[in-house]
């Protein structure tokens, strides 16, 4: 495809901007467009093949492998996110295809599916902490760790892309549904609300009408 | 402003530097920062705080902490933050702080409802029951006053303006409480490495630790505070720790996940209040192990009339002394049954009251508990007990008389006057966490009350929690728990040594209980209660067991005692013990009633945290969504969606708007964003076998290119879900579910994929979202998807019904599939969600020219059912097969098992005379029937009721192109009732005739039949 057609496009969280808390403390931010895709396969037999093709290796339990710009993430015993740039999933997508074929597996493409945001900063993790019940603190949840869970009522996939120690750290990415991207956001700006982010309010304003 | 006659010159951890302004009941009075408002209203002699519950009759404060039973009031008058049920005991104050009386008309102190006390005798034990079981007018007449009197305070009149949240939290070793034992082991486990949170309900670590004689006691050479400030700095200094005040451990549920209440700022006035933080958190914390230092409550003792303000637990009074540095009586009066009681006494007289006499259940008392009481200049009374209280709104004096052999009493009765009554019936170890663990409780016959036995959670109880009494007991066993916790944790840890302890006093020894303590005085005249906040006495607890409540439970709950906002945690356990006593049963025997969750009312808005308003709940919305919020569309949710049901144009009513859109999908092309369908990309050699198996259709010859409609039923043989899968290849299927299904439809499949048929190579990934959907549907769409679409050609003549293909829109790429939800002829265009909003710019643009609508989903029910099509949901409610959908077509006889298939031959399943699915045509054409009226089989509702009912409607439109109002219905054995006569009743009406027809209402019309 070309720039034509991806100024077309429209993200989930494109009415939003980035915003921060006081002092550095965390900064959420809209990943657009990036490539998505769902592989399921049983590791054992796909994993030379996808790791040929990727370039990354496929991930252990809970964690991601990146090459380049190309992450995969462990989402289930047979299940990986591969994480692309713009535009580069389509074509990842064909090869994987063609490369596995003969073998059991599935390629999907997610990339309108699921919006991205990027939570950063030394308060990401308090931030989280109100959200999920996973265990957030530094000892327990690390670069390169993946998990899936609820944040408030969404589901979501969460991944650490950058250690607490690199600058601007930790950094969190999560994967959640487009319709629920809005949810999420404002959720996740309220949790920060103790360190001075500012308060988003989810879109509303539509007419009602209930009465059957 | 009064001055503070009670407040003591130095000590306790109060800054006398500030004053602070507060009003209660009405008046004015000040404290210091540190005050609890019980502190505070004891520092100006105020005693009287509350009236009772069922009798009104005059409350004190009686406990010093979360224990008090009655010492209740309403903070702030402001409809939205005001507060019900608050413990003065707990309650901080702060400059403005204005606390209100509750339970009182007019007064606290002049209060009409006090004459309940008089009628005290037609309040008995069960009076609810009573009332409910006796003739039905009784509660009839009785049912307004027992509403109007139930309850205490008021609850809020408008929406909470504050902010809560929740938090989760993981540890290694949770601490709950923050005395010596707690502090011992938080620093155990926090110097090995653990993560360690330490939980303390008040605004203070130290726990017993701060009601002591500061001037007696030495922990390691430092005064007790000095020795608490010193662990909680180096507490504070290590990163791997969370110290959390004024944080209550309020339940202990499953894998030692364990709840705390944090009032943040609850402290504050609202001035002060950190605009940033909420007012209250709930923690969630999941330890790998707990640590229960939760420490002792005291038990009062059960004798006639300790009722009165001015009665308080001697460590409650000890407490007011040294904590806040107030002194709580000046002339007191002790009643003892244990040893810990007499060095209250002893400490009161020194810290300036002057003890008026100790009396003591036991006859022999320790030598030198007797040589310091002598010392101190104590009258003693050993042997004896104290038979009636005087004074109105505040205790004034006690009787005593001697115990007797027989246990009764007897001899003189001496007369002595007081101001503060301090009781103590022992110490009984605080076992509510331990219990809700479902830790198991041993009864201990030195200490007549329950103790932590055997635990079934990953937890220990530490300190007086653990019956360990004496102080230096307590710091040693909490560095043990500690040490234990940590290891256990897999931190190896070895117990810090605790500090050498000097002049710490005796513990209790073995009290003596006496279930109802005697006093010689008839029976009618005199109560002793055993549950203050709800009035439960004696007399109540016994009538219930002469009623055969023997069960502690049932006994409960027919006197109410240990119910309330406290839950009973004083009174229980001489509930317990009446109870036991009156069924002459050993106490193990009798039991406890069960200790549940919450340890002590937590507020619902800090449990409901930040998930309130705003962020209550996802509103999900399509990538269309913002073009139908600017074109007129009122929405309503479906699921979690919000859904265009119509687009009113300026003026037009939703009815004139339902029906343009429906003549537009069926005259000329209207477009419907479907985006919402479930969605599942279904892939693997095994796809059609596994597709034959979840519906109920054959699958295996629909080739590539194809769709297929078809019926999901449940293992019950009941229809779940329905849709259109189109097979993109032989190997790889596109499934479409309800909006509302789709979600539980993957995880059907899921399920019998993962545990069902592990054999089959299939894979599914929802992709409901991927994808984007406009629906176009009339006569021209294929005009404007031949506009739009480039390299397909969707002549209805070449491009077959159930068929799709892949095309593309300014070349960007979409999917075409030539199906019908209206029988219209129909298009649905699929695209990268991302291009959404996009493409339906363009087909609205595209669409111009034919005069294109947009169509909500209310247009979309009304054309569904002008073709007989079903909602599942709608029609279906999880009782109907396809059968009864008259839908037998549907389901494959040739093919093999599927999910439901033996359910369809049950015998109730095969009955002819079960509801079908049928159209119902009124005879008068513009009447509309109501959805889920009754249909019946007479022209008049008989008058003996029920009657008897054939079905009920199930869909109901005024359709325009039928030009008639038109009904789907579910009817006994509606399919062999064509053309009959029947009648569906109506609120206010007679019933309307209808004729059962077919549901293809178009094909009717097609065949002139309507």
């Amino acid at each position: 495809m070309t720039d034509t057609h991806t100024a077309l496009r429209r993200s989930p969280l494109a009415h939003r901007s980035t915003i921060k808390a006081m002092e550095h403390a965390a900064r959420l931010s809209e990943v657009p467009f990036l490539g998505k895709l769902i592989l399921r396969g049983d590791p054992a037999k796909i994993a030379k093949t996808v790791t040929g093709v990727a370039g990354a290796s496929l991930p252990t339990a809970c964690r991601a492998t990146r090459k380049g710009d190309t992450a995969i993430l462990w989402t289930g015993p047979d299940e990986f996110w591969i994480v692309t740039p713009d535009n580069a999933h389509a074509a990842l997508a064909d090869k994987l295809g063609k490369a596995l074929s003969g073998i059991h597996h599935q390629v999907t493409d997610v990339s309108s599916y699921y919006a991205a945001i990027d939570l950063a900063g030394p308060k990401a993790r308090g931030m989280l902490m109100k959200l999920t019940t996973l265990d957030m603190d530094r000892s327990a949840f690390t670069e390169g760790e993946v998990a899936g869970s609820n944040f408030g009522a969404a589901q979501a996939t969460l991944w650490q892309t950058a250690s607490d120690e690199e600058k601007g750290g930790p950094v969190f990415r999560l994967f959640v549904r487009r319709s629920m991207a809005d949810y999420l956001w404002c959720l996740l700006a309220e949790a920060g609300f103790e360190w001075g982010m500012p308060r988003q309010a989810p879109l509303s304003g539509e007419t009602w009408r209930l009465e059957r | 402003m009064t001055a503070q006659p009670n407040r003591r010159a130095s000590g306790g951890l109060i800054d006398r530097s500030k004053v602070v302004r507060f009003r209660f009941d009405g008046r004015d009075f000040s404290g210091h920062p540190g005050d609890t408002l019980a502190s505070a209203l004891l520092a100006n002699d105020e005693h009287m705080v509350a009236r009772g519950f069922k009798y009104h009759r005059p409350r004190g404060i009686f406990g010093a902490g979360s224990e008090d039973p009655t010492a209740l009031v309403q903070i702030g008058s402001d409809a939205a933050r005001t507060d019900p049920n608050t413990r003065v005991t707990e309650q901080e104050i702060y400059d403005g702080l204005e606390a209100l009386a509750q339970n009182v008309w007019p007064s606290l102190k002049f209060d009409v409802g006090a004459v309940n006390d008089l009628f005290s005798a037609f309040l008995p034990a069960g009076f609810y029951y009573k009332t409910f079981m006796g003739p039905l007018g009784n509660w009839m007449a009785f049912e307004p006053f027992i509403r109007k009197a139930a309850g205490l305070g008021k609850a809020p009149g408008a929406p909470d303006p504050d902010r809560y949240e929740s938090i989760n939290r993981h540890c290694d070793v949770l601490v709950a409480g923050g005395g010596p034992a707690g502090l011992m082991a938080a620093l155990t486990a926090a110097k090995a490495g653990a993560r360690v949170i330490l939980a303390e309900e008040t605004a203070a670590l130290g726990g017993r630790l701060l009601s002591v004689d500061p001037d007696k006691v030495n922990l390691g050479d430092m005064a007790p505070t000095a020795w608490v400030e010193s662990i909680a700095a180096e507490l504070a200094g290590m990163d791997n720790v969370t110290v959390l005040t004024r944080t209550a451990a309020f339940g202990y549920y499953a894998q030692n996940f364990v709840g705390l209440w944090e009032r943040v700022s609850d402290h504050l006035a609202p001035n002060d209040q950190p605009a940033n933080l909420p007012r209250q958190r709930v923690w969630r914390v999941r330890a790998r192990e707990v640590v229960l230092a939760t420490g002792a409550v005291e038990r009062p003792l059960v004798f006639h009339e300790n009722d009165r303000p001015g009665i308080m637990l001697a460590g409650a009074a000890r407490t007011f002394t040294h904590r806040y540095g107030v002194l709580p009586g000046k002339r007191v009066l002790v009643f003892a049954n244990n040893d810990s009681a007499w060095e209250a006494a002893f400490d009161l007289q020194s810290s300036g009251a002057r003890v008026a006499g100790i009396v003591d259940l036991r006859r022999d008392i320790d030598g030198g508990l007797l040589s310091t009481a002598a010392e101190h200049g104590i009258s003693i009374h050993p042997g004896a007990a104290i038979v009636g209280t005087s004074g109105a709104q505040r205790v004034s004096g006690a009787t005593v008389r001697r115990m007797s052999d027989s246990g009764g009493v007897e001899g003189p009765v001496t007369a002595i006057e007081c101001d503060l009554l301090a009781v103590s019936g022992g110490w009984m170890p605080n076992i509510a966490l331990f219990s809700q663990s479902r830790g198991k409780l041993v009864y201990d016959e030195d200490l007549s009350a329950f103790r932590p036995g055997q635990s079934w959670q990953k937890e220990r109880s530490a300190g007086s929690a653990a019956a360990t009494f004496d102080l230096d007991g307590c710091l040693k066993e909490g560095a043990r728990a500690g040490a234990d916790a940590a290891s256990k944790a897999g931190i190896p840890a070895k117990a810090e040594r605790p500090p050498k302890v000097e002049g710490a006093e005796r513990p209790q020894g073995t009290p003596r209980v006496i279930p109802e303590i005697p006093s010689g005085r008839p029976r009618h005249k005199v109560r002793a209660w055993i549950d203050l906040q709800d009035d439960v006495t004696t007399k109540d607890l016994k009538l219930a067991v002469n009623e055969g409540y023997d069960s502690i439970e049932h006994a409960k709950r027919y006197t109410t005692s240990g119910m309330g906002t406290d839950q009973g945690k004083v009174a229980n356990m001489n509930a317990f013990a009446l109870v036991a006593d009156a069924l002459k049963k050993p106490i193990w025997q009798v039991g406890t009633t069960t200790y549940r969750q919450p340890w002590k009312p937590v507020t619902f808005a800090a449990m409901a945290g930040q998930h309130v308003g705003d962020h209550f709940h996802p509103r999900r919305v399509t990538p269309m969504h913002d073009w139908h919020k600017s074109n007129g569309a009122v929405f309503e949710p479906v699921g979690d969606w919000l859904r265009a049901r119509a687009y009113q144009r300026p003026g037009e009513s939703f009815e004139a708007a339902v029906r343009r859109e429906s003549l537009a999908a069926r005259e000329s092309v209207a477009a419907l964003d479907a985006s919402t369908l479930g969605k599942i990309d279904i892939r693997g050699k095994d796809a059609r076998t596994f597709l034959n198996r979840v519906y109920t259709n054959a699958w295996s010859k629909l080739a590539p290119g194809k769709a297929r409609y078809g019926l999901m039923l449940g293992e019950d043989g009941m229809v779940m879900d329905d849709g259109v899968t189109a097979c993109l290849a032989d190997d790889h299927f596109h499934m479409t579910t309800t909006t509302g299904g789709a979600a539980r439809v993957l995880t059907h499949l899921e399920d019998y994929i993962q545990t069902e048929w592990t054999d089959l190579e299939v894979y599914m990934t929802t992709v409901t979202e991927e994808w984007a959907v406009a629906s176009l549907s009339g006569p021209d769409s294929w005009r404007v998807v031949a506009e739009l679409c480039d390299g397909i050609d969707p002549d209805p003549e070449k491009f077959e019904f159930m068929s799709h293909t892949t095309a593309t829109i300014d070349g960007v790429p979409v999917r075409v599939f030539r199906i019908s939800f209206t029988g219209a002829l129909a298009y649905e265009i699929n695209i990268a969600a991302d291009y959404g909003a996009w493409l339906w710019d363009k087909v609205m643009e595209a669409g111009q020219p034919y005069g294109i609508q947009p169509y909500g989903t209310e247009a979309m029910h009304l054309l569904r059912a002008e073709k007989g099509f079903v909602i599942v949901g709608q029609e279906t409610d999880g009782t109907v097969t396809p059968a009864d959908l008259r839908m037998d077509w549907i389901v494959s006889k040739a093919k093999g098992d599927f999910i439901g298939k033996r359910s369809l031959s049950r015998s109730d399943t095969v009955r002819t005379d079960r509801k079908q699915l049928v159209g119902l045509l009124t005879e008068d054409p513009t009447l509309m029937l109501e959805e889920g009226a009754h249909v019946i089989a007479t022209a008049t509702e008989p008058a003996e009721k029920p009657v008897p009912m054939l079905g009920h409607v199930t869909s109901s439109y005024d359709s325009p192109t039928i030009g008639r109002s038109i009904a789907m219905a579910m009817v006994e054995s509606g399919g062999a009732r064509m053309g009959e006569r029947l009648w569906v009743s109506r609120k206010g009406g007679t019933p309307i005739p209808v004729k059962v027809t077919e549901t293809d209402f178009l094909k009717m019309r097609e065949d002139g039949d309507v």
